[in-house]
C-alpha cells in the first residue's frame, strides 16, 4: 500500500490536500510577484481561493544566486538574509514530501521535477523553476523530466521523507497554471 | 492529502532450489512494519545461499515472462534478477486530483553482462505492458 503526502512546511506544517494549489506570491497571499523576480511567499491555496496555511508561517525558500557561494554553492534567502543553501536545514526547507508504504520498502531513482501540465518532457509555461533537496550545494533548475533533481536513494524503511527547498519567478506578466510539481521513484 | 494505492499485480519467482515464492503468499506474506515481500524474498535467497531462475508478473489473470535460467524458447540466461515498483505523484494544476499517485507501473528485470531486459506493466490504468532494453554501463 504505497501513500505520497505533501506538506507546506511551517509552525506544524500545512498537508496539501487533493484540490489545493502551492501558491508562490509577492509578499502576501495572492501577491503577484515582479517579472523575473522570484517568491516572497509560499503558500497553500484552497480549491475556493482561501490560504489554508494562514497562520502557519509557512516557509518560503527564495532563488538569490547559482554559484554566489562561499566554493560557488548557490544562495537563497529562507528568511534570514542570503545564505548559502548547504546552511539549510530539513525543518527549513518548503516541501516535505513523505513516501509511505506498509511494509519497509527501500527507493532508489527518485526526481523531482516541474513540467507544463501536459507533457512530462515539456518545461513550465512563463515560469523558471529551480528546487534543491536539502544537503545540497547547488540548485538545480528542474524543468521537465530530463532536468529533474535527483533525490538521495533511502534505505529499508516504511516512510521515506524528502526535504526540498522550491522556488518560481515569472518570465511574464499572469497567473501561471501551465506549472506542475511531480516527483516519481521506485521502490521494492 | 494521503493517497492509498493497493497493488493488484504480483511478482512470481522461481528458486534454484525448486521452490516457487510468491509475493504476498506464505514466506512472502506483505505485514505492515515488516520487510516488503521483496525484501523478504532477498533475505531468504541470501540466508539460504538460493538463486532466482526465472521471473514473472501476474496480474488479472495475465502472465508476463522474463527469461529463465534455461529460456524456454532458447537465448541467453540471465545473470539475475530485479524488482520494483515506479510510482509518480503531481501537484498544482487546474484539475488537483492528480496529486494523488498518477502513476503505478510494475517491473521485472532481467539482467545480463551488457545490458538489463524490463517488462513493465501499469497497474492503475489499462494494464498495458512494455520491455525496454537498457545497456549496462
Amino acid at each position: 500500500m504505497a501513500t505520497f503526502t505533501w506538506q507546506l512546511q511551517g509552525d506544524s506544517g500545512t498537508t496539501l490536500e487533493d484540490t489545493d494549489k502551492l501558491q508562490f506570491a509577492g509578499a502576501t497571499f495572492d501577491s503577484a510577484i515582479t517579472v523575473s523576480e522570484y517568491n516572497d511567499t509560499t503558500h497553500v491555496e484552497a480549491a475556493g481561493g482561501a490560504d489554508d496555511s494562514t497562520g502557519d508561517n509557512p516557509k518560503n525558500v527564495k532563488f538569490i544566486s547559482q554559484t554566489g557561494g562561499g566554493d560557488s554553492d548557490s544562495q537563497a534567502d529562507w528568511g534570514d538574509g542570503t545564505e548559502d543553501i548547504d546552511a539549510i536545514t530539513n525543518a527549513e526547507c518548503t516541501l516535505k514530501i513523505t513516501f509511505a508504504h506498509g511494509s519497509s520498502v527501500i527507493t532508489s531513482g527518485a526526481i523531482f521535477y516541474a513540467y507544463d501540465g501536459t507533457t512530462t518532457t515539456a518545461v513550465p509555461t512563463g515560469v523558471t523553476f529551480q528546487c534543491f533537496e536539502s544537503t545540497d550545494i547547488v540548485f538545480t533548475n528542474a524543468e521537465g523530466s530530463a532536468a529533474a533533481l535527483a533525490l538521495d536513494d533511502n534505505t529499508t524503511a516504511t516512510s521515506h521523507d524528502f526535504y526540498i527547498a522550491v522556488s518560481a519567478s515569472p518570465e511574464s506578466v499572469g497567473l501561471k497554471e501551465a506549472f506542475k510539481l511531480r516527483v516519481e521513484l521506485t521502490y521494492s | 492529502m494521503e493517497n492509498t494505492f493497493k497493488n493488484s499485480a504480483r511478482w512470481f519467482a522461481s528458486l534454484s532450489n525448486g521452490e516457487n515464492a510468491v509475493e504476498g503468499v506464505g514466506k512472502f506474506e506483505e505485514i505492515a512494519n515488516e520487510l516488503s515481500p521483496w525484501q523478504k524474498l532477498l533475505s531468504y535467497v541470501k540466508e539460504n545461499n538460493l538463486t532466482i531462475t526465472g521471473m514473472q508478473i501476474r496480474i488479472d489473470g495475465r502472465t508476463y515472462t522474463l527469461p529463465s535460467i534455461n529460456p524456454k524458447f532458447g537465448g541467453n540466461a540471465p545473470l539475475s534478477y530485479k524488482f520494483g515498483r515506479k510510482v509518480a505523484a503531481d501537484m498544482m494544476s487546474d484539475n488537483m486530483s492528480d496529486i494523488k499517485l498518477s502513476e503505478m507501473h510494475i517491473f521485472i528485470t532481467a539482467v545480463y553482462e551488457e545490458f538489463e531486459c524490463t517488462v513493465w506493466v501499469d497497474e492503475m490504468g489499462r494494464r498495458n505492458s512494455w520491455v525496454s532494453i537498457r545497456k549496462v554501463v
